[in-house]
């Protein structure tokens, strides 16, 4: 005959049982030791064998329902057996009208597995969604901590049970009200009493630097000397930030054959000095050769403001002076109409004025490009900053012999001369920026003809 | 083995408090204090200006008693008095902090200290020894090389101003920050005429920007110029350009110069002894560890925060890193200068913590909310309704956790903590909102605050 089988007390003090899930469906036959159902109290979690014999003919409550203690939750009979009065019966009576016929459930199998995980178990996997019981789920979910971050589950088969959760949530690290729940993990708060702050989670310090104990020697080696930044030193850097930061530099390196140039400087300097060429230098005849080319390169020859490129028909040229107060760009004023001895003539005034401290101010500005010549040192490519609004800057290298391969195949050693150009990408594309290297390339090695026009 | 675990150069508030703590935990500790015990804060800071405003708030209540139903004829104060109950309270301070440093068996040495290096300081003229360096010795009230300045006995500092032998008829302060605030409600409640030239267009920029409005506005008696640049004092008048460009005088007969005050780093060895500094502070890190090792640096001589609270934070933190490296650490040991709560003890009182509105837009989106504080009973009960009270609450409006909290009225120095803790903790104005105020206190004008933010 069928009966319905009610929740046993579990304990004293256990009003109610929730049913994690059936261990059994509708039709199954079992016996008295088959395990129905897999429940949890607010205490522990525990496989709940049928105690009686027969066929399951209904289950009364859902996975993750509440039953009261005593309260009908499974049915159990012979195949076929009409059960509609006794799922009357269960629906409406309460629980202390059970049938008094009811086997009680032995409270002894019931005993709490979970100290004796089986083998399935005893390997613990990551625990998912969807092994871990209602409680454990209703707990992470109020307390906001991912069930991810519970190791394993301690319940029957591994199952993620209330006290799973409870334990991460003691042994988890502690946080704020700001940063509850999120993966805290591995991160050493800042906060109160060591509580991972929102900004420990933007930007987490690893706990290896933070533990070690006492300080790295940072002693300076002996006394030292501070130097606040003033005057040009103070605009220097000034400029060189806002030019790194409000432009898309980049440098091109490239170089030219250096003997038209030397034999012409060697030519000059062995002239007569009533001719006025006996002066003019190396760095001469480039900037020369710079604003003649300029000419044809007039994105490289332009101010950048405002988003509106102005370029320019003439030049006037800056050239970096090292000085003993620091760099210096003074400006050769209109140099794109001066023949190459003027400009030479003009280069030394201005530099010297530099040098000398009694530059005239308005010659300090209005440059329309750059050169900067570190040949003298030897330097062989740099990446000089542009001086913006300017849009480019050259960077003339060190002329060193470097191997070439001739022609007729032949390995031999020729004198070049380095160029380092930096170019906005802002307005200058990287082929802009070839065309004029090319093109200057091409004017330095012909300067003998290039300072005849 | 080193004579000492610890010694402490200064004896002010971050100083002390970490010789207390050390001596706490068993640490053989050494205090060497050329002057005082107490440092600025107890000697010629927090403490004296208490004490003296107390009386200026006492007379002030006794003058108008009347629209509650007490009156009293004959009001009146001696300043000889206010000056004595000034120095009897720092007496008793300063000898408390002298018997605890004694029962906790801190060595405390009455000279001049200088650091020769890392567990090497001279304290006068004796080298000792120890295993760590405590760097306290605090601050000094900034004197600008303003003409007509120096050598000027109409011109005091907040030192000299707290030592005055009389009320001064009419007192001019340079400078609107907390110091020259305070000076100024004091002596304007003692019948001085003053006046308060700021060079910034509002006084007191640490606080949100309508808080400091409105705290200009409640105090009584004050002529505030702002946006105003000194050229130069003569006599005890104090010269200045006005913000529309145009010269202007203020004839006193005392001038304060309260432009705050720099981190004492030199007279004491620190370039000597390689240690990283400027003229902002000695640098430390969020422990409080200098570049060099092992030695340590808290309070005002860091530059971090020129507050008394902000110093005993330091020195707590230096203690806990000392004592302890890995345990401080996993505490959370660290200095978060963004909420470390300030005070302003004039008529009205004001305080705040955390971010102002300006520093916050400056991050982000936020919400922020005002109310007066005669929403609460408390405060209407006994300042009436035209009292001058606010709070300001500030909150992000992506995560809703509260970034300050800044509140003008009476208590709001003794309730500011728990707007300090409610940002430790970063909880949200939700959270804030659940938190329950007694009734009737005016700390629940924070509440109402937080309720008032619109959603």
């Amino acid at each position: 005959m069928a009966q319905i089988i009610v929740m046993p007390a579990l304990g004293n003090t256990v009003e109610s049982c929730l049913v994690s899930s059936w261990q059994v469906a509708v039709g199954d036959t079992i016996d008295a030791g088959t395990i129905v159902a897999e429940i949890e109290t607010d205490k522990a979690a525990m496989d709940l064998p049928a105690g009686v014999a027969g066929t399951v003919l209904a289950l009364l409550a859902g996975e993750g329902d509440e039953v009261p203690v005593k309260s009908p939750f499974l049915i159990v009979g012979a195949p076929g057996e009409d059960i509609s009065a006794l799922l009357a019966e269960a629906g409406a009576a309460p629980a202390d009208d059970a049938p008094a016929d009811a086997p009680a459930v032995p409270a002894a199998p019931a005993a709490p597995t979970t100290t004796q995980p089986d083998a399935a178990a005893s390997a613990p996997s990551q625990p998912s969604d969807a092994s871990a019981s209602p409680r454990a789920k209703a707990l992470a979910s109020r307390e906001r901590l991912p069930l991810s971050a519970v190791e394993a589950g301690t319940g029957p088969h591994g199952r993620v049970i209330e006290r799973d959760v409870a334990a991460a949530l003691a042994a988890g690290p502690r946080t704020t009200a700001a940063t509850r729940g999120q993966d805290a993990a591995g991160v050493q708060g800042t906060g109160l009493g060591g509580r991972v702050t929102a900004a420990d989670l933007a930007a987490p310090v690893p706990l290896a630097t933070l533990v070690e104990p006492g300080r790295p020697s940072a002693a300076f080696p002996g006394a030292y000397s501070d130097a606040p930044l003033k005057g040009i030193r103070k605009i220097v850097a000034e400029r060189m930030m806002n030019a790194l930061a409000t432009s898309a530099q980049l440098t091109y390196n490239s170089s030219a054959a250096a003997s038209a140039l030397l034999a012409l400087r060697a030519r000059f300097k062995g002239s007569d000095a009533d001719l006025g060429f006996a002066g003019i230098t190396i760095g001469d005849l480039i900037s020369y050769a710079t604003v003649r080319t300029l000419k044809g390169h007039t994105g490289l020859n332009a101010h950048l403001l405002d988003g509106t490129l102005r370029t320019f028909d003439g030049v006037h040229l800056g050239l970096a002076v090292d000085t003993p107060r620091g760099l210096l760009v003074p400006t050769i004023r209109n140099a794109d109409a001066m023949t190459l001895r003027q400009l030479s003539a003009a280069t030394k005034e201005l530099a010297a004025a530099c040098i000398s401290g009694k530059i005239d101010p308005d010659l300090l500005s209005g440059a329309t490009f750059t050169i900067s010549n570190l040949g003298s040192f030897g330097i062989e490519s740099f990446t000089p900053i542009i001086n913006v609004p300017q849009t480019g800057i050259l960077g003339v290298d060190t002329i060193f012999p470097r191997a070439v391969i001739a022609k007729d195949g032949s390995v031999g050693a020729e004198q070049r001369l380095g160029l380092s150009l930096t170019a906005d990408h802002q307005v200058v594309d990287g082929a802009d920026a070839a065309r004029f290297l090319r093109d200057l390339t091409k004017a330095l090695e012909d300067i003998d003809l290039v300072v005849m026009g | 083995m080193a004579e000492f675990d610890v010694i402490i150069i200064g004896g002010g508030p971050g100083g002390y408090l970490a010789a207390e703590r050390l001596a706490h935990a068993g640490k053989r500790v050494l205090v060497a204090e050329k002057e005082s015990l107490g440092g600025t804060c107890l000697n010629v800071g927090c403490i004296p200006t208490k004490s003296l405003l107390h009386g200026a708030k006492l007379y002030q209540h006794a003058l108008h008693g009347a629209q509650f139903g007490v009156t009293a004829s004959g009001v009146a104060f001696d300043w000889s008095g206010i000056q004595a109950w000034k120095t009897k309270t720092v007496d008793a301070l300063v000898g408390g902090v002298g018997m605890m440093l004694k029962r906790l068996k801190v060595e405390v040495v009455r000279e001049h200290a200088t650091l020769i290096g890392p567990g090497v300081v001279e304290v006068g003229g004796v080298r000792r020894t120890a295993d760590h360096v405590i760097i306290a010795t605090g601050s000094t009230p900034a004197m600008p090389p303003i003409p007509g300045t120096r050598d000027n006995p109409a011109v005091v500092d907040s030192t000299g101003l707290l030592a005055i032998d009389h009320v001064p008829d009419r007192l001019a302060v340079i400078g609107g920050g907390v110091i020259g605030v305070e000076f100024a409600s004091l002596f304007a409640a003692l019948g001085s005429k003053v006046s308060v030239v700021e060079m910034m267009d509002e006084i007191c920029p640490f606080m949100d920007a309508d808080v400091a409005k409105a705290l200009r506005r409640g105090i009584a008696g004050v002529d505030f110029h702002l946006g105003c640049r000194v050229s130069g004092v003569e006599g005890a008048s104090v010269l200045y350009t006005d913000a529309a460009g145009a010269d202007q005088r203020i004839d006193a007969d005392t001038v304060l110069m309260a432009v705050g005050r720099r981190p004492l780093v030199e007279g004491w060895g620190a370039r000597e002894a390689g240690l990283d500094y400027a003229p902002g502070g000695v640098r430390v890190d969020d422990r409080m560890r200098t570049n060099l090792p092992n030695v340590w640096a808290v309070g005002d001589v860091t530059g971090r925060s020129l507050l008394a609270h902000a110093a005993y934070r330091m020195g707590e933190i230096a203690a806990a890193h000392i004592i302890d490296p890995a345990a401080a650490v996993r505490a959370g040991q660290v200095l978060r200068v963004d909420t470390i709560p300030w005070a302003v003890y004039s008529m009205p009182e004001a305080a705040g913590v955390g971010l102002t509105e300006a520093q916050a837009r400056a991050r982000g989106e936020v919400l922020t909310a005002s109310v007066p504080l005669v929403l609460s009973g408390r405060f209407v009960a006994e300042n009436g309704l035209k009292a001058p009270g606010m709070v300001k609450i500030v909150v992000d409006a992506a995560t809703r956790r509260v970034l300050g909290v800044h509140m003008l009225g009476t208590y709001a120095p003794e309730t500011i903590w728990g707007a300090a803790g409610v940002l430790e903790t970063e909880l949200t104005i939700d959270d804030l909102r659940q938190v329950v105020f007694p009734h009737p206190t005016v700390s629940e004008g924070i509440r109402e605050a937080a309720w008032a933010v619109r959603d």
